[in-house]
């Protein structure tokens, strides 16, 4: 929406009594669903899309699996929802509510057009869900912001747009992405964005509030990646004591690994070790793991598991090093799926080289997955560690000191304090002349003859600018909002300004949504039919 | 209610039941597919799929439409996007003008749209004409029961003389309350609250279950007004035993305790920051739109869909001006959250699960998501809402409850099981692969009108279980009030003709089926009713009755008298599932 000044202005913090103004702020993951309104300083829920209430409350395989009623899905108003449906088919499998492989024809012999109808029918269900139970409100008398990743499948955003314009008939959608708005919440807009979520983590760098969406990096190394590590561990390494009869060991059984029990696992009691022990490629995973358990102070947690097939009680001793190294297989990677590290500090070295400081040393790390206990701190160390061994990154290695999150308090007692972004400027001249000289044939010619030259203009006039300006160090308010929030909160706060970018208008919607990847390469201008009036 | 026959010991898996099919979720060789090919509209363009609410355009009919529906240009207050309208159109003429298309089908559904102006608002999907019973026999004639309901999910429009399932209508907020006092809260002060009950209703952070208001000292509950400033009070939880106590929450007052929690909670931290956010930005955002010709003059995001665009330009040309200009300015925080290092420590030395939150407790209390059951606070609890659902093609409303909250009451209330036979399932003998079995099924009539039931077997079922259905063709009494209150068997009514159905009594009537199921597995057999009754003729000064003299101009248009009845014939699919079909046993 771009309002002249005076009008926006007018409009801005003017709300009636019935709160009509508000926009729908919605921000649909794979596995959980946030959504609410905009100006309001958090979600007003959090839905889960794969899990069901009892089993985000309390579900460890304690209690005997509910037979259902009758044979039926428990009573009438499961048995329709396309949800209960795939999950009495397979209660194992991960209905996750998109895969990243939406377009693709699945193993269990779904066609494209199945998958999409029943993302549209799964979409349906829980949207009117979203109006009509947590939010209460008339979908037709408030737009509508999505929060969305820019690598979401154009047939994902197709989707959202077709159930929310045609079955609830909102009067308008704009979608902007998630990593921009989650960089508003720390009162910046340059930064590198990285969101570890469920299916992916994404590290997409923005400078001055533009999505730099062309050196966006991303890896599987995310939240499903450490589910299925998390149960090859649980598999192999937690056999199951009867508590009957404690000698008797049973390896844990295949359908108790379902997605709630490695969900609670997840979310309950795992963490990233605050230790660093560098994985080798000569070592074996055996090795390594038997240095971990060496290496690991934290205590085994015992969980009390119902074993259906013996019926019987048991223990699951998770040990203490599994705990804590599980998300070990984030920060290692491989040739198929590199490791978050690596992701993140692609992304910088594909970035123009004036621009690698600024955004290492403004990252925000956002995204489910990023909730571990002590993960971002152990990111910060990978980081670090990763920047001063490895080959690969010289031409980043005068960052190592740089590097840092934007929701870090400067911690006095660490020892290193993260240097101000602008020093004197000799110092500057000299790094980015390094930076510059370092900079890989390969992304140097890339940009064009011209633009390196202009680079090299603008970058002497910034000099000259920083030398005059004082530097200012950025203040952070440190971990005030939840990294999974963070996407949300600034969809809302952009809402709640009216300056949530163009708007898809019901009137306009032929089914096809604007993307950035489908946009008019020539145009600067948005395209009059998404413009709003 | 059913009689099984599941073998002794063993529940039986699948059980039988009884589902009808809505058709707008028709799965198999779908009603759009087959519009398309019927209708002119829903071709392979992109254009018609947005136009189609409003295709196939006459453009005689057009500026009437729009001056008719002054709803229309009301709710979208959209002047400059007019013209893309009108471009729209244009297109759409040429494209849909020629005189082919004029279908008397057209003219229906012309009819249809000026009658419900509203329904032409974006609506694609839900414009259908009147379907032939031919149409409804091949949009459903299968037997996945996976887009089909039980019929206490269905309503009936009257108006299309459809079934309507929750999928295509459209719901309304009638009033807000809440749950637990069922006190009714009016719509302004709703959102003020954000939708949460604003007296003393409370859930427990634990167990989410209702908290109960307590005196500290229990003897002074039966005197809580007397002693009102002298005791104390606490909320604490029935189911779990929790405390409010444990997190040091006392309130003076045994009332008004809402506003007291919602007093702490808009202290929060993260409230704060994200008022200091809002005034940050918005002062970049003015600065940024006083500086015109800068990339992001007009809007923070309008790069948002073009942000590659402005991210190349910025490198190719001079960035110090933007820079200077467009950068979000010098940002001080309202407040400086430092992460909690306790959790790492409490995380290492964790020994029992029960100690950490579940996500559901942590997702109460989405701003700090705490993994501590001690920093669990109690939440208010979520207002509900009563719904009104409207039939989405004529927009007249299937049910409407009563706008008090305690009133159970509906005022208007065109739910299926009202208006449709109910199938039943009477009795099975177990279904064994290759051997006969039969199968009642009873057809209950609920209107105050003798109805003529036509059941066909559906042959696109799979796998094909032979089915052979003894009475094709049988009627069923009125219901009559007075046959609730008597036990036993009725004789049909005087008059009604005898036919070869299993049974009759009162309102109901059985008939009987041959199944001989050719494959393992649960059988599913859908069955193509097609039921007949009499109704009185609307009165004219409906829609309706302006489309049938319009359609019958050549019929005598006389004034429908109030004893007129007409036959009205509605056809629908249901699916019949009769549980599990087991494998054959081998002869002794």
């Amino acid at each position: 929406m771009s309002l002249p000044l005076t009008k926006f202005r007018d409009l801005s913090f003017k709300s009636s009594i019935y709160g009509i103004e508000e926009r729908i702020v919605l921000d649909i993951g794979s596995c959980y669903l946030k959504c609410g309104f905009s100006g309001e300083a958090r979600p007003r829920k959090f839905i889960s899309l794969h899990l069901s209430e009892e089993a985000m409350d309390d579900y460890l395989g304690l209690n005997p699996p509910v037979v259902p009623h009758l044979g039926h899905p428990c009573g009438e108003r499961c048995s329709d929802g396309v949800t209960a449906a795939l999950r009495a088919k397979d209660p194992t499998k991960y209905a996750e509510l998109y895969d990243l492989d939406l377009m693709r024809v699945t193993s269990q012999g779904y066609t494209e057009q199945d998958c999409l109808k029943m993302l549209e029918d799964r979409l349906f269900e829980y949207l009117y869900d979203v109006y009509f139970k947590y939010l209460l409100t008339d979908p037709k008398q408030r737009k509508v912001i999505i929060c969305e990743s820019p690598l979401a499948p154009i047939a994902l955003k197709e989707t959202i747009a077709k159930v929310l314009f045609k079955k609830l008939q909102v009067p308008s959608i704009s979608f902007a992405p998630t990593h921009l708005l989650a960089l508003l919440t720390t009162g910046t807009a340059t930064g590198l964005v990285v969101d570890c979520g469920h299916l992916e983590t994404s590290a997409l760098p923005i400078f001055s509030t533009r999505p730099l969406t062309p050196f966006i990096q991303s890896t599987p190394r995310a939240g499903k990646f450490l589910s299925n590590h998390l149960k090859h561990l649980l598999r192999t390494m937690c056999p199951i004591t009867l508590v009957d009869n404690p000698t008797d060991m049973r390896v844990i059984p295949e359908a108790m690994l379902t997605d709630a029990f490695l969900e609670t696992i997840k979310t309950r009691i795992l963490f990233a070790s605050p230790l660093m022990i560098t994985a080798r490629d000569d070592v074996s995973q055996d090795e390594m793991n038997a240095k971990y358990r060496d290496m690991s102070g934290s205590t085994e947690v015992h969980v009390e598991v119902w074993l259906q097939e013996e019926q019987a009680r048991g223990v699951l001793a998770i040990p203490g090093w599994i705990r804590e190294r599980a998300c070990e297989c984030l920060f290692t990677g491989d040739e198929d799926a590199e490791s978050v590290t690596t992701c993140i500090l692609d992304a910088v070295l594909k970035a123009p080289s004036d621009l690698r400081r600024p955004l290492i040393s403004s990252l925000l790390l956002i995204g489910g997955t990023a909730q571990l206990p002590n993960f971002q701190n152990r990111l910060l160390q990978e980081l670090r560690r990763e920047l001063q061994t490895n080959k690969r990154w010289n031409a980043l290695s005068g960052l190592t000191e740089a590097v840092r999150f934007l929701d870090d308090l400067a911690d006095p007692s660490q020892p290193p304090p993260p240097p101000p972004p602008a020093s004197t400027a000799t110092e500057m001249e000299k790094e980015l002349l390094a930076d510059l000289e370092a900079l890989p044939a390969r992304s140097r010619s890339s940009l064009s003859a011209s633009g390196a030259g202009s680079n090299r203009a603008s970058l002497q006039v910034d000099r000259r600018r920083k030398r005059d300006a004082v530097p200012k160090v950025y203040e952070s308010s440190g971990r005030v909002f939840m990294p999974n929030c963070r996407g949300w909160i600034g969809g809302s706060l952009i809402g709640s300004l009216k300056a949530s970018g163009p708007e898809l208008l019901r009137e306009n919607y032929n089914g096809t949504v604007p993307d950035w990847s489908t946009s008019d390469i020539t145009g600067g201008i948005p395209m009059p039919l998404y413009e709003a009036q | 209610m059913l009689a099984l026959n599941a073998p002794p010991g063993q529940a039986p898996s699948r059980q039988p039941f009884v589902h009808y099919r809505c058709l707008c979720s028709s799965p198999g060789p779908s009603i759009s597919a087959q519009k398309a090919t019927l209708l002119p509209l829903g071709g392979g363009e992109p254009l018609s799929e947005g136009g189609a609410a409003e295709a196939p355009g006459t453009p005689t009919l057009k500026p009437e439409k729009y001056a008719s529906s002054p709803t229309i240009t009301q709710k979208e207050p959209s002047t400059p996007s007019q013209p893309s309208l009108e471009i729209m159109e244009k297109l759409r003429q040429q494209q849909w003008l020629s005189p082919s298309t004029l279908s008397p089908d057209n003219t229906v559904q012309q009819q249809h749209q000026t009658t419900s102006p509203q329904s032409a608002s974006g609506q694609a999907e839900e414009q259908r004409r009147e379907l032939t019973p031919e149409e409804i026999y091949a949009s459903g004639n299968n037997s996945d029961s996976l887009a089909s309901l039980p019929l206490s999910r269905l309503y009936f429009c009257d108006m299309c003389e459809e079934i309507r399932c929750p999928k295509c209508v459209q719901d309304e907020i009638v009033c807000y309350y809440c749950p637990n006092c069922l006190f009714d809260v009016p719509t302004a002060s709703v959102k003020a609250e954000k939708h949460k009950c604003s007296r003393n209703c409370f859930e427990c952070p634990i167990c989410q279950s209702t908290l109960s208001v307590v005196a500290d000292d229990p003897l002074s509950t039966q005197t809580l007004i007397d002693q009102q400033g002298s005791s104390q009070f606490h909320l604490t939880c029935n189911t779990c035993y929790w405390n409010s106590q444990e997190i040091g929450m006392v309130f003076d007052r045994p009332n008004g305790l809402a506003e007291h929690v919602q007093r702490g909670d808009d202290k929060l931290p993260d409230i704060k920051e994200f008022e200091r956010l809002k005034e940050h930005l918005e002062k970049f955002l003015r600065n940024n739109s006083l500086k015109p010709g800068l990339p992001s003059s007009t809007s923070i995001l309008s790069s948002i869909q073009h942000g590659t665009l402005h991210s190349l330009r910025y490198m190719s040309s001079g960035s110090q001006k933007s820079q200077q200009t467009d950068d979000i300015s010098h940002y001080a925080p309202a407040v400086q959250i430092k992460e909690d290092t306790e959790v790492l420590e409490k995380m290492m030395g964790l020994t029992n699960v029960n100690d950490v939150t579940t996500m559901n407790q942590r997702l109460q209390q989405l701003q700090h998501q705490t993994y501590f059951k001690e920093q669990l606070r109690p939440q208010r609890i979520q207002l509900r809402i009563k719904k009104s659902r409207r039939c989405r093609s004529c927009r007249h409303i299937l049910i409407k409850p009563e706008q008090k909250a305690q009133a159970t009451q509906y005022k208007i209330h065109q739910i299926a099981l009202n208006l449709l036979p109910a199938i039943t399932v009477s009795s099975i003998q177990p279904l064994i692969v290759q051997t006969t079995s039969r199968v009642i099924l009873r057809f209950t009539n609920p209107r105050q009108e003798e109805t003529q039931i036509t059941v066909q077997y559906g042959d696109g079922a799979l796998p094909r279980h032979e089915v052979v259905i003894h009475s094709h063709r049988f009627t069923v009494s009125p219901f009559n009030e007075v046959w609730e209150y008597e036990v036993g068997t009725i004789a049909a009514a005087p008059g009604a003709q005898q036919e070869n159905v299993y049974d009759r009594t009162a309102n109901s009537t059985s008939i009987a089926l041959e199944v001989t199921p050719v494959a393992e597995g649960e059988v599913k057999i859908p069955l193509f009713i097609t039921f007949t009754y009499k109704t009185r003729k609307r009165p004219s000064d409906s829609a309706v009755s302006d489309l049938q003299t319009q359609l019958v101009l050549s019929s005598e248009s006389r004034q429908p008298h109030a004893h007129e009845y007409e036959d009205k014939t509605v056809s629908f699919w249901s699916i019949i599932g009769l549980g599990e079909a087991m494998p054959t046993v081998s002869p002794e």
